[in-house]
């Protein structure tokens, strides 16, 4: 590496949230753009996600909304002369974006460093066959595959190695996606889909290794090739279902000291052959019955991996990544001074046990296939921590928002015999409760174990849970049965449910019995050392760990598992609260299940609980913190109800959505902040179709200022009327007031709660906070106090323009559910221009997996 | 399942649930915080007569394997856990966790909250403690009463030689409670070792004509053990190559005229970063020890310090300054635990190469 000093560096950002990039590269770049900053490294970051909590709040020296093209990137280059780029925090499509870069010698030119990586690395990443070879080259088992670029060549591979095989695209444009083919229709379908995704018409067809035990090993090395192991983690599905649509543990539940201590190996030893330079995630496949493994993936940019080994172990991973990257070793990391000195040194070690649960987006496109297989289809995931495997498969089973009584709409119960078998075999979304339908029927653990290639360990779990179940039921208003339920992760609900009373009684009994929560702390060491990492789980056990902040304090309950449609920005709106509630001088406490979640952060909130939000979950939090304030946001309105009717003071952030923005208008809609008393305008919005931009028409695109004079005049004479209409809704608030033509004349429609699409939107163009407004007028200040310092928006001499993204291409959906509709989207995009045709071009450009 | 309690010596008593033999036992409680290994934790001798308190919480799932004995008879008083998983036995693994330590007269004991035990014993130090099913005035009074003894090494090394034949280099191991990673390792090299008791004199040993001789890892305290054993170190160490591991190393440092001091916290994981001295490259090896070489009382003449525990700044490898002898406290054969330091055997074997001249 060059030694010479950084001055300036350049971050891609991931672009849009979408299947497979839930925030966890936001969440990176929050954490390492500060973490750089404070070395005295300028930093620059580029992104075209309104919902970038990065590119606010001075979390980066200068913010580029621009497009992630190579065009719009070298002009950004050229202007600002970076000398180094850090490559690992937009996923795999800014790798794509940086090879271009490499290839256009916008980098040489430049001077620009490739940081992290040796310029190889971006080929490796982008072709897997090179991947494969150099694999082989440093002794690592991979499986037999081979580049195709048509059918007759496929079909010679197949004559080979016979089917099954594995179909996967060469240089996708989109998250790679591995098909699993057992036939020739199969092969045929996934080959046209590689073919038109991938860059180079190429794809790869490789052996067929389903139903091998699925390990992820995310490790982390310096410049000076010191490497360590970070965490060691266990999918509880085999091989065959994509890893993020997975139950996955961590620690490994299963695999052997031997076992762990190969792919330990492996996992470093390809690294420091490789050079890189940051954490690097890498998947293995394990034969259970050789022990015989195979490397299926080597991962050095930001992934959910990651996200999660951070979040399980407590090790400050995207802090110690920020210096690795600028060339510090892990030796001489300086860490915040709640953590202990050498802890950037010590391998993480666990006493708690993580579960991280993926959740679907198949409550709202009912059409697409709920069958389980090697693309990815789940939206985001939550996690469950506790201190025995069946605490965190049981508290994240709850994270997802669907109780194991919820989901049983399901009715596995009514399958017969064959279609268990089906669905034991094939698996598909929600398979837990079919699992645990088996194990009621009787079925033999050995013989699921065969039947679905998961570990009996996981069968013994689940058969525990049924016992348990079944002994709260039998034993009403029983202390043991209910101490002991509790104890593997049973809530009061739960309980309730079994007893056949309601929560509050059991929680009364509970609290009587001095059955009450413990909370511990999720830190690196495992007890061995004292480390603060602020950042709390609750069991039940002898040691409560979790003493109350002092000062003033909020709750703020977060947004959970990344969901498809409009609450998909929610994630920002509580990552704001967090940030503005400190600058106000709030404690905050953040209640959240999200591992790839902006808000945890450890900069924004003062605590953190990794917990799920049944109401018995907050009420746990709130009996130790007693915060003066809660706040709830979009999905939690019903929750928020209840701790409200409970008595406590909670603040909802706007519950209901904007019903007319699904239809494609191009009315005009004016935003408006009110603190009950006054009403101050941001400017004039409105929604077009999206239709003229791309085939595949559908969704529509948010403008914002509008700049038609006349119409601008109109509405400056509704002023009055407008001001009227928001004040009787009566509570301070963001609005927007849609406005309609009536006889050639612009009139009053309705008032409706500004989206989350829309305050992100201003917020950008703006460049200052619409959150930080609305939660000082929530707070009840008044709007002079709250609005002195931000800008004139009249001034704007920039038009901006925002839409959605929609997961159609990934989750395979053709025909009539290809709709456009916000509720399906799981992204937004922003860009601006200083016409609207500007803006509408850069919106379009680089973004090959939006479909406006 | 049974209710059994943990009690320590400062009066504490944990509730949990008897797993294994129901019988009652009395040792020294540790913990280690390894994430994966129990079998080859529980059967190292270094930990006879203790107990042994696991913060991984999950300990039991892949059962009992057959290569994965660190010793034949684990001698441990006891397995402390969260959780004991139920498992499926099966040609791989015949017996369960629960099972084995039935057959081996082990009590385990469940559902205890292990991080508060370790945190407790981080700020205590090791302290005894039984597992017992009354945690009553009367349990707590035999607790105080019981004398652990302090011969661990004569109840647990060989009492006589065997041979471990391979064909290549001529190895003995001397035996404090050997852990079989180091004869594996040795295999693997095809060494052709004579383990030989601990009691073993300078002149049985050269009598064999070794290339090499292993100090091995043993449980306790070095000073209890005879002062012959450190006049055996001193002729040995310059006449042929020596390698010396965990109390091997200790050993070796106190025959070198170095002392020996109580480690608190003590190191029962593989989690801590070592720093080798010649090449600054950051290792990490499992670790188990109570004790540690005081950094003050080495001949600096003699001796040179070859790895450090960045963490407390403990000496984690000694290496003598004229003759190709070394130690290590750390186990670098893993087993359980990182394969970062498994060249240290190669070096060894360098060693001895060397010092048998140009025939080799």
């Amino acid at each position: 590496m060059n030694n010479q000093a950084l001055q300036k560096v350049l971050i891609i950002g991931a672009g849009h949230n979408d299947i497979g990039r839930e925030g966890q590269h936001d969440a990176a770049v929050t954490q390492i753009g500060s973490a750089i900053r404070k070395l005295g490294i300028a930093v620059i970051f580029v992104d075209n996600n309104p919902f970038s909590v990065a590119a606010e709040n001075n979390f980066a020296d200068k913010v580029y909304l621009e497009p992630l093209t190579v065009g719009s990137l070298s002009k950004i280059i050229a202007d600002e002369q970076p000398d180094g780029l850090i490559p690992s925090l937009g996923g795999i499509q800014r790798v794509n974006l940086i090879q271009g870069l490499i290839r256009n010698n916008v980098l040489k030119n430049n001077h620009v460093r490739l940081l992290q990586w040796d310029a190889d690395m971006i080929d490796l990443i982008i072709n897997p066959a090179l991947m494969s070879n150099r694999l082989k080259a440093l002794g690592q088992p991979v499986i037999a595959s081979q580049v195709v670029a048509s059918q007759a060549e496929a079909d010679q591979v197949i004559s080979h190695v016979g089917f099954p095989v594995i179909v996967k695209s060469v240089a996708p444009r989109i998250e790679a996606s591995r098909q699993l083919c057992e036939d020739e229709d199969d092969l045929a379908q996934a080959l046209e889909m590689g073919f038109k995704v991938s860059a180079t018409k190429q794809c790869i067809v490789e052996q067929s290794i389903v139903g091998y035990k699925e390990i992820e090993f995310v490790g982390l090395r310096d410049c000076k090739g010191t490497a360590l192991l970070i965490a060691g983690m266990e999918n509880f599905d085999p091989v065959g279902i994509h890893s993020a649509d997975s139950i996955v543990f961590a620690p490994t539940q299963t695999i052997t000291d031997q076992e762990y201590q190969q792919f330990r190996q492996a996992t470093l030893k390809i690294m420091r052959a490789m050079r890189i330079v940051g954490p690097c995630h890498v998947q293995f496949a394990l034969d259970p019955v050789t022990q015989k493994y195979y490397v299926i993936k080597v991962t050095p940019y930001f992934d959910r991996a990651m996200a999660l080994a951070a979040r399980a172990t407590g090790y400050p991973l995207a802090a110690i990544s920020a210096s690795l990257m600028v060339g510090v070793s892990l030796a001489e990391v300086k860490l915040p001074s709640n953590y202990r000195k050498q802890t950037a040194l010590i391998e993480p070690v666990l006493d708690h046990i993580v579960c991280r649960i993926p959740v679907w987006p198949f409550n709202v496109l009912k059409k697409v296939s709920h069958q389980l297989d090697t693309v990815m289809e789940s939206t985001g995931a939550v996690l469950g921590i506790g201190r025995s495997t069946e605490e965190a498969l049981l508290k994240g089973m709850r994270a997802t928002d669907e109780s194991r009584y919820h989901v049983i709409a399901n009715q596995p119960q009514q399958y017969s015999e064959g279609e268990l078998i089906q669905r034991l075999i094939h698996p598909q979304a929600g398979q837990m409760l079919v699992l645990l339908e088996a194990l009621n029927r009787g079925y033999q653990i050995d013989e699921l174990a065969e039947l679905t290639k998961i570990d009996a360990f996981y069968f013994y779990k689940l058969s525990h849970i049924i016992e348990i179940e079944k002994a709260l039921r039998d034993h009403p208003f029983d202390v043991h049965a209910l101490g002991r339920a509790k104890y593997f992760g049973f809530t009061d609900e739960d309980a309730a449910d079994a007893w056949q009373t309601t929560p509050d009684k059991v929680s009364h009994f509970a609290l009587e019995n001095e059955i009450h929560p413990t909370f511990k702390e999720i830190e690196p060491t495992a007890g061995e050392f004292t480390e603060q990492t602020n950042t709390y789980y609750s069991t039940y056990e002898y040691d409560n760990e979790s003493q109350p902040l002092t000062g003033k304090k909020a709750l703020v309950i977060g947004s959970g598992a990344n969901r498809i449609g409009t609450n998909h920005g929610n994630d920002y709106l509580v990552s704001q609260l967090l940030f503005y509630l400190k600058k106000a001088d709030y404690q905050p406490i953040l209640v959240n299940a999200n591992p790839n979640s902006v808000a945890m952060t450890p900069q924004l909130a003062a605590k953190r609980y990794v917990e799920p939000k049944q109401v018995s979950d907050i009420l746990n939090v709130l009996a130790i913190e007693k915060p003066s304030v809660i706040f709830t946001t979009y999905h939690d309105y019903h929750l928020g109800r209840k701790l409200i009717d409970l008595g406590f003071h909670v603040i909802q952030i706007d519950n209901s959505l904007p019903k007319e923005q699904i239809k494609t208008n191009d009315q005009p809609a004016v935003e408006v902040i009110s603190d009950g008393n006054d009403v101050a305008i941001f400017g004039i919005s409105e929604v077009i179709a999206g239709n003229n931009l791309r085939t595949g028409v559908h969704g529509s695109v948010a403008v914002f200022p509008i700049q038609d004079k006349a119409e601008n005049q109109a509405i400056e004479a509704l002023q009055a009327e407008i001001k009227q209409r928001v004040l009787s809704y009566g509570t301070p608030g963001v609005y927007t007031v849609r406005l309609t033509i009536v006889d050639a004349t612009l009139r009053l429609a309705t008032v409706e709660p500004m989206s989350l699409a829309k305050m992100a939107l201003i917020s950008k163009a703006s460049g200052s906070s619409v959150t930080r407004l609305l939660l000082h007028v929530k707070l009840g200040e008044p709007l002079e106090k709250v609005m002195y310092d931000y800008p004139d928006l009249t001034k704007l001499n920039k038009i901006f323009v925002q839409a959605n993204t929609f997961p159609y291409n990934q989750l395979q959906i053709f025909g009539d559910e290809i709709t456009g509709e916000p509720g399906h989207a799981t992204g937004t995009v922003i860009a601006h221009g200083a016409t609207l045709r500007e803006a509408l071009a850069a919106l379009n450009a680089g973004n090959e997996s939006t479909d406006f | 399942m049974a209710d059994r309690y943990l009690i320590l010596e400062d009066g504490s008593a944990y509730l949990g649930e008897g797993f294994g033999s129901p019988a009652v036992s009395t040792g020294e409680i540790v913990f280690n915080t390894s994430m994966t290994g129990y079998q080859e934790i529980i059967t190292n001798q270094i930990y006879h007569n203790q107990i042994i308190a696991f913060t991984q919480p999950t300990i039991g799932s892949y059962g009992i394997n057959h290569d994965s004995y660190e010793s034949i008879l684990p001698t441990v008083k006891g397995v402390v856990v969260r959780d004991v998983a139920s498992i499926s036995t099966n040609r791989q693994r015949r017996w369960s966790l629960d099972q084995y330590l039935k057959q081996q007269n082990i009590p385990g004991i469940s559902h205890i909250d292990t991080r508060h035990l370790a945190k407790n014993l981080r700020a205590s130090g090791p302290m005894k403690a039984s597992i017992v099913d009354v945690a009553d005035a009367h349990a707590f009074d035999q607790l105080g009463a019981t004398v652990l003894t302090n011969q661990q090494v004569a109840a647990v090394a060989t009492p006589k030689p065997f041979p471990n034949p391979g064909t290549g280099l001529n190895v003995v191991v001397v035996d404090f409670g050997l852990k079989h990673g180091i004869l594996r390792e040795l295999s693997k090299r095809a060494c052709n070792v004579t383990v030989l008791p601990y009691t073993a004199t300078t002149e049985e040993i050269i009598n064999l004509d070794p290339d090499g001789v292993v100090l091995s890892t043993g449980p306790g305290k070095p000073q209890d053990l005879p002062d012959s054993v450190l006049t055996m170190i001193q002729n040995i160490q310059n006449r042929i190559p020596l390698f010396a591991i965990g109390l091997g190393h200790e050993l070796f440092a106190m025959a070198n005229g170095a002392q020996i001091m109580k480690l608190s916290p003590e190191h029962h994981g593989a989690n801590h970063p070592i720093r080798e001295v010649i090449t600054n490259q950051i290792i990490y090896a499992s670790q188990g020890q109570g004790f540690a070489v005081d950094p003050d009382t080495i001949d600096r003449n003699k001796l040179i310090t070859t790895f450090v525990d960045l963490i407390d700044g403990t000496i984690q490898g000694l290496r003598y300054r004229d003759f190709p002898a070394f130690s290590v406290q750390f186990f670098p054969d893993g087993a359980p635990g990182p394969t970062d330091a498994l060249d240290i055997f190669d070096e060894f074997v360098e060693s001895m190469q060397q010092a048998r001249g140009p025939i080799w």
